[in-house]
């Protein structure tokens, strides 16, 4: 008796429990094998990641990774056909698609992620032609589930076209164009906005995504505006979670408003807030709170009871109903 | 229902006959569905009338690891999609495979105890069998797979080339 006479369902489960490396090492074993290998299902891999740069594209799968392959056409065609000798299904939770800035050929993604199961795509862009790319792929390839982590501000009319994401982050630090030449500060790219984004849309925005995340200063709220996020989280049946940075000074009105102050200790009450938690303001750290208010948990952390906005300083808030 | 007095006469494909208790052979969908199905007398399950090539040998190890392993909850959970762990087989079932090391052949005793695992329908088995020749396997050259597994390399020496080419992209 050997190996290739057992049943198709063993071989089957067992290429299952092959790394993507053994494959590699499999498919030299006999012409019997790479044929077991080339159709069967290569199982369930936690994340994939594409990575496109100017002229190479990366892949990661499993252990492997196949990097910085020339994107010439010969070398794409060359890629598909290994991949279609090493498995015939696989199922990735995550798919990483990081994006370059020139046109990204949709058949060479069509059929890199052809056999692929996949549970969230998550693309990266830090420009607006990636942008540009992400959402033709968004397009082209609809999928249940989307992460968009952006690195500068589009423009708001943009933001709120995007499909509804499992996650969307916001990451801006700065101005993402070249630098001005006279004063060296850098200028805002094409297509990226100088503005924060105004509370009219962030609440279109926390009613479209599941999970929300603003960094720096890109959000511009008043402390009603706080308060009607809080309502609108809490009474949200899907899961929900917003985070963002505000001002020093209008967290604390906030909380002034809401009865906490930095004497409030865990387990007080005030209206419908409960004190969850609280860590005390030192010298080398700054005050956090957690309350709850019906079913949102409000995290706030970085708050400085009297310095105000000194400094540009900013609170960070979370607010979730996923405890 | 299982009745755990009723006792099940299994006969072998080299005419031996072994009696246990159905609370074993309640894990076995094969024989579980003979007796059901085929409406087969005394509980008797001849196996080798419907050509399953399990001898006497194999059975005995088939029925050693079912008597460990008789309070195991059924139905066997469902594989789903996210399952490609081999690293949790329990430490009987691996001292169990380890015995067979000191026989002559030990890896045609595992294809045996697979292909009775699963023409006998055990899940649990043949599950576990799965996972002790994948950790056989994983991380191993190609010489140490094809000497575990017994393989013999059919390709010509231009193939393998062609085929290290397409590999060499992602050995670093």
């Amino acid at each position: 008796m050997d190996l290739l006479s057992l049943p198709d369902i063993f071989l089957h489960q067992l290429m299952r429990l092959m790394e993507i490396k053994d494959r590699l090492r499999l498919r030299l074993t006999c012409r019997e094998f790479e044929q077991i290998v080339a159709g069967s299902n290569a199982g369930y891999f936690e994340d994939c990641g594409l990575l496109l740069e100017q002229s190479q594209f990366s892949v990661d799968i499993g252990d492997a990774a196949f990097n910085a392959v020339n994107t010439t056409k010969e070398n794409m065609d060359a890629f598909l056909r290994m991949k279609s000798r090493l498995f015939n299904k696989i199922a990735v939770n995550e798919f990483t698609v990081i994006l370059g800035e020139n046109t990204v050929d949709p058949e060479f993604i069509r059929h890199l992620t052809d056999k692929f199961k996949i549970g969230t795509i998550c693309f990266y862009v830090s420009s607006p032609p990636q942008m540009g790319n992400a959402m033709q792929l968004m397009a082209d390839f609809p999928c249940s589930s989307y992460i968009l982590d952006i690195e500068y501000l589009p423009e708001v009319e943009l933001l709120l076209a995007l499909p509804p994401m499992e996650k969307f982050v916001i990451f801006k630090s700065r101005e993402c164009g070249p630098p001005d030449m006279i004063t060296g500060r850098r200028l805002p790219l094409p297509g990226e906005s100088n503005a924060a984004i105004p509370a009219e849309s962030f609440f279109k925005l926390l009613e479209t995504h599941k999970t929300l995340v603003f960094e720096y200063k890109l959000v511009t709220l008043s402390s009603d505006d706080l308060m009607k996020a809080i309502k609108i989280i809490s009474a949200d049946t899907r899961k929900r979670t917003v985070e963002f940075k505000i001002k020093n000074s209008l967290n604390v009105d906030f909380l002034e408003e809401s009865g906490i102050s930095k004497t409030t200790k865990n387990g007080d009450c005030n209206g419908e807030f409960v004190a969850v938690w609280c860590v005390g303001e030192t010298p080398r750290t700054f005050a956090s709170v957690q309350l709850r208010y019906y079913k949102c948990l409000i995290s706030i952390t970085d708050i400085s009871w009297a310095n105000g906005d000194l400094l540009d300083h900013l609170a960070s808030v979370k607010l979730t109903n996923c405890s | 229902r299982i009745y755990p007095l009723m006792r099940v006469t299994l006969t072998t494909s080299d005419g031996a006959s072994v009696t246990v208790s159905r609370q074993l052979t309640k894990h076995s969908g094969f024989i579980e569905k003979a007796i059901t199905d085929m409406a087969v007398d005394d509980n008797a399950v001849p196996l080798s009338a419907v050509a399953v090539d399990v001898d006497d040998a194999t059975l005995k190890l088939v029925i050693e690891w079912l008597t460990e392993h008789r309070d195991d909850a059924l139905p066997y959970p469902e594989k789903t999609d996210e399952e490609r762990r081999a690293d949790d087989i329990p430490a009987w079932d691996q001292a169990f495979v380890q015995k067979w090391d000191t026989k002559e052949d030990q890896q045609q005793t595992l294809y045996a105890v697979i292909t009775a695992a699963d023409k006998l329908d055990i899940k649990g088995l043949l599950d576990m069998t799965c996972k002790t020749l994948a950790n056989k396997i994983n991380g191993k050259t190609v010489e140490e797979m094809r000497e575990i597994l017994q393989l013999e390399c059919d390709f010509t020496e231009e193939e393998l080339a062609e085929i290290r080419k397409e590999n060499a992209w992602c050995e670093n």
